[in-house]
């Protein structure tokens, strides 16, 4: 019993993981965005 | 007498992209612009740049996630009830941890770039606070080292866009004697506001480096145009943008004006220039720019140039 539950949690863990990877690679942060953070972190948005 | 000092800049090493200026200790969380070897606040030399920082945080969720998947693999292939159930939850266990590292190699560099925003967003007031530190620093270095001073100064303009830091590192310049052979820099340090120093180093630049002269400028200094005028070099300054100006073609169109104003002061090949890009395209000459050209030549240049063919 505690081999499927380990086995049913562990599954689960991996699907989400997977789908967070799948989510990310399908909407990526580019290092222009990062730029963009850093400019508006420091210049406020007006830059 | 000129108080101007001989100083040596280093060049300044432009980065791709700006977040690519920023370390950050690894031990205090410090974020500095500058080339420090130990971090400011704790003095460790554990400074990383941010893309460090960002990998090395991905790769520990990376190892936690592996962690949990082993931990739970392993209590399932030991609580197994028999043979079969040991060894399919074992294969099981396996494979979806294979899968995992799979999509985890695969996304790394998303993740990465991911990580890297979110730890800009999350320091925030770090960054903030870290290069506030780094601009008390060019103080405390400005009494032993102006040249070093600047330096410091060009690193945190060329992340924070504020007049002050501009204005701070063009009085700077000024101080120094300018050299065609340092690093020097224009279109970041105009300001929003006249400024007479600001004028006259655009008025060296225009000299020393002409092909930094570009459309901003220009314009900075035609918009001041009158308080320039007011200086006791606004005329040479003036002078010099003009004819750093002759360069392209599309200056001349942009700024007829201005060149007519200065064109009978420039200096003999800069005016022959204008001269001859006006005659090749007459179409760039507006508001009365090739008459005044054709005037000036005429008086000026006329017989020197009939004399050489002749």
């Amino acid at each position: 019993m505690v081999t499927y539950g380990c086995l049913a949690i562990l599954f689960l863990f991996v699907i989400i993981k997977v789908i967070a990877f799948l989510l990310h690679r399908r909407k990526p942060v580019s290092r222009e965005d990062a730029d963009r953070t850093l400019y508006t972190i420091l210049n406020g948005e007006r830059d | 007498m000129s108080t101007k000092q001989v100083v040596s800049i280093r060049p300044f090493i432009r980065t791709t992209h700006a977040f690519q200026k920023l370390r950050v200790c690894k031990r205090c969380g410090q974020y500095t612009c500058l080339w420090e070897d130990h971090c400011t606040a704790c003095g460790r030399g554990t400074l990383a740049t941010v893309e460090e920082r960002a990998s090395s945080r991905v790769k520990r969720r990376i190892a936690r996630d592996l962690f949990i998947t082993v931990i739970l693999g392993a209590v399932a292939t030991y609580f197994g009830e028999t043979i079969d159930q040991t060894m399919a939850a074992a294969s099981v266990s396996l494979l979806l941890m294979a899968g995992l590292i799979f999509m985890q190699k695969r996304s790394f560099q998303v993740e990465q770039q991911r990580e890297l925003k979110r730890m800009l967003r999350q320091d925030e007031e770090a960054i903030r606070q870290g290069i506030n530190r780094n601009w008390a620093l060019v103080a405390e270095a400005r009494k032993q080292d102006e040249a070093l001073a600047y330096e410091m100064l060009r690193e945190i303009g060329s992340l924070v866009y504020n007049d002050r830091i501009r204005l701070q590192q063009v009085a700077l310049l000024q101080s120094f004697v300018l050299r065609s052979d340092m690093d020097l820099q224009l279109k970041p340090l105009l300001l929003r506001s006249f400024e007479r120093l600001l004028a006259e180093y655009i008025g060296e630049i225009a000299r020393l480096k002409p092909e930094l002269v570009r459309e901003d400028a220009i314009r900075y200094i035609a918009t001041y145009e009158v308080n320039i005028l007011q200086l006791h070099n606004g005329i040479q300054i003036l002078t010099a943008v003009a004819a750093a100006a002759v360069r392209k073609s599309k200056y001349i169109e942009l700024f007829p004006s201005l060149i007519t104003r200065y064109a009978r002061f420039m200096p003999k090949d800069r005016f022959m220039r204008l001269y001859r890009t006006l005659e090749l395209y007459p179409g760039k000459a507006r508001g009365g720019l090739a008459e005044s050209v054709g005037r000036v030549y005429n008086e000026k240049y006329r017989d020197s140039y009939a004399d050489v063919r002749v």
